[in-house]
């Protein structure tokens, strides 16, 4: 199962090779490499037999976050530079490799940064970023999947998921080996803090229709509605796939992600 | 009703009316999905209300710059009435009183007592259609056969200016006689003279006016505004020698009228309150079915083509004052 591979904060990596940090001793039988006899260790033995040392594997995890660049995520702009950092700035303190991909409307991603290490390639990058054009199509997730790396890894899936999730369904399945996490960003301003009273008109970031709604309460109340039954659909429909959806609401919020993981765990 | 325009390029500008199909007026934000909203049928009715209004608004002012007039018509009417011509006698001695003097302020002139009675004939007649012609020396041509009631009434005060100088009364029914002319054959029709003397009428003229007579099928009436000590219409001289046109023209005008073999009918008014008692009579007798055209004058529509395109400007602005911004 990917979920169980995924653990909060830092910690030392179950598995024994060529690392640099000492683990334990082992009978040779065990781990037949004659270069890592310990003479003192196997003199002390008990029953004589050779001890050798073994070490700690190194291991690093890839951090992916792909972000959802179609119109409708302009309003998400300062969200996605956030989180950009925020999630890229926990991995490299723990020394994992991040790498982000945007997914606009067309079929090779414009924006793409690999295995950065570095802050100050992603400080680059976010700059970069920052004038990025949003298109005014949905994202066409079928053109990530070549840019994914083979190892598991944690993919961040950021996007307002405001489209027809049959485009995402034959997506998801072949992202099974990695561990993928929605994070779902709606801005409240188009739900709970609409004005309770006025004309207002809508215009769709990618359809560009336009929709005059005379607002008053009760209607207020039946967009609310809307977008709570849309979250319990988009939950049930991660869900199959294995995964849980985080709803980042105006902010991103880095204890709401860690809230997430802490109760991955429980 | 027949609609017109004064200056029908601007209706090019219609073409502007489907501007608020495209723009609605209110000012859109971005949303990221439209899916997430519901379908609101008062919001519907609202927007398409609104597009209508914008819509309706701009082809008024354009309607109001192009000049939308009713074109004028003519209704056809059936009343009870005459055709009704009003031949005036204008000469010097129709502003004397009837005792043949400069009115003093106690006793009018026959022409203001004229005025007056007619005045008040015109105003008991709603259904008649009247015309009005003077004479002189030449014949005054005033107002054709009419039903408008404020022309008629104008024309009657306008014989309040000085009179002229003598009577031709030949010339004088000629006129009146031709402005039944092109008048269909409807109702009564009517000349009545009215005049405080006469005039010898020539051969010439004799004849011609027993053919119009004749072919217009006229009634006549004589109002014989007889000034003190003259001669009157039905006197016999006595004097044998004295009976001619020349002595006696008002004799001889009648006894010509007389002879036309048509509905003629004399009165001799000495006083106001013997022309108040013709008037009456006159206005008894005369009530037959009348048809005839009312004419209906034309209309400007363009003041009610901004009137309409104001309220809805102020509806679309009340509107406005009602938009919210997220």
């Amino acid at each position: 199962m990917p979920s169980s591979r995924v653990y909060p904060g830092a910690h030392v990596g179950r598995r024994v090779s060529s690392g640099h940090l000492f683990k334990q001793h082992e009978p040779f039988i065990a781990h037949p490499d004659p270069r890592r006899i310990d003479l003192r260790a196997s003199v002390l033995d008990v029953f004589g037999q050779y001890r050798v040392r073994v070490y700690q594997q190194h291991s690093l995890i890839d951090v992916l976050l792909l972000a959802d660049l179609s119109a409708s995520m302009g309003q998400n702009k300062a969200l996605l530079l956030a989180s950009l950092d925020s999630i890229a700035g926990s991995a490299f303190s723990y020394g994992d490799r991040f790498s982000f991909i945007a997914c606009g409307g067309e079929t090779t991603p414009r924006y793409q940064l690999s295995h950065c290490q570095q802050r100050g390639a992603l400080q680059a990058f976010s700059k970069q970023l920052q004038t990025a054009r949003f298109t005014p199509q949905n994202p066409t997730w079928q053109a990530l999947l070549p840019h994914l790396p083979n190892r598991p890894s944690l993919v961040f899936l950021l996007s307002d998921f405001h489209f027809d999730l049959a485009s995402l369904a034959p997506i998801l399945p072949q992202l099974r080996q990695h561990d993928v996490i929605p994070l779902v960003v709606w801005q409240t301003g188009d739900y709970e803090n609409l004005p309770e009273w006025g004309l207002a008109s809508f215009q769709d970031s990618e359809s560009r229709a336009t929709r005059t709604l005379f607002m008053r309460p009760a209607l207020r109340r039946k967009i609310v509605q809307n977008f709570q039954k849309r979250r319990r659909h988009l939950q049930n429909f991660f869900r199959r796939f294995g995964c849980e959806p985080v709803f980042l609401q105006d902010h991103f919020q880095a204890a709401q992600l860690q809230a997430y993981f802490l109760q991955r765990v429980a | 009703m027949t609609l017109a325009m004064d200056t029908p390029w601007w209706l090019a500008a219609l073409v502007l009316a489907v501007l608020p199909l495209f723009n609605n007026g209110i000012q859109p934000s971005a949303y990221p999905w439209l899916v997430m909203l519901p379908i609101d049928p008062v919001s519907q009715a609202i927007s398409v209300l609104l597009r209508g209004g914008a819509m309706a608004a701009i082809a008024a002012l354009v309607l109001g710059l192009a000049g939308l007039h009713q074109t004028g018509q003519s209704r056809e009417r059936i009343g009870y009435g005459a055709n009704i011509v009003l031949l005036l006698d204008r000469s010097n001695s129709m502003d004397n009183t009837f005792a043949g003097k400069t009115p003093d302020g106690a006793d009018e002139s026959k022409a203001t007592a004229a005025r007056r009675l007619l005045s008040d004939f015109v105003r008991q007649r709603p259904h008649d259609l009247l015309g009005i012609a003077e004479y002189s020396t030449a014949p005054l041509f005033v107002l054709p056969l009419t039903d408008n009631k404020a022309a008629i009434q104008a024309a009657i005060n306008a014989t309040a200016t000085p009179a002229l100088a003598y009577t031709h009364v030949s010339k004088g029914l000629g006129m009146a006689l031709d402005m039944f002319k092109d008048q269909p054959l409807s109702g009564s029709r009517i000349v009545l003279l009215v005049s405080d003397g006469a005039a010898a009428i020539d051969p010439d003229s004799e004849l011609q006016l027993r053919l119009a007579f004749k072919r217009q099928n006229i009634r006549l009436y004589w109002l014989f505004l007889r000034t003190a000590n003259s001669p009157g219409i039905f006197e016999k001289p006595q004097d044998p020698r004295d009976d001619n046109a020349g002595a006696m023209p008002e004799r001889y005008l009648h006894l010509f009228f007389s002879s036309l073999n048509i509905p003629y009918q004399a009165y001799q008014a000495e006083s106001p309150d013997a022309m108040q008692q013709a008037i009456a009579d006159i206005n008894r007798l005369e009530h037959a079915p009348l048809h005839y055209l009312e004419r209906i004058p034309k209309r400007d529509l363009s003041g009610d083509c901004y009137l309409w395109a104001t309220g809805l400007l102020a509806m679309l602005l009340a509107v406005k004052f009602f938009e919210v911004k997220r």
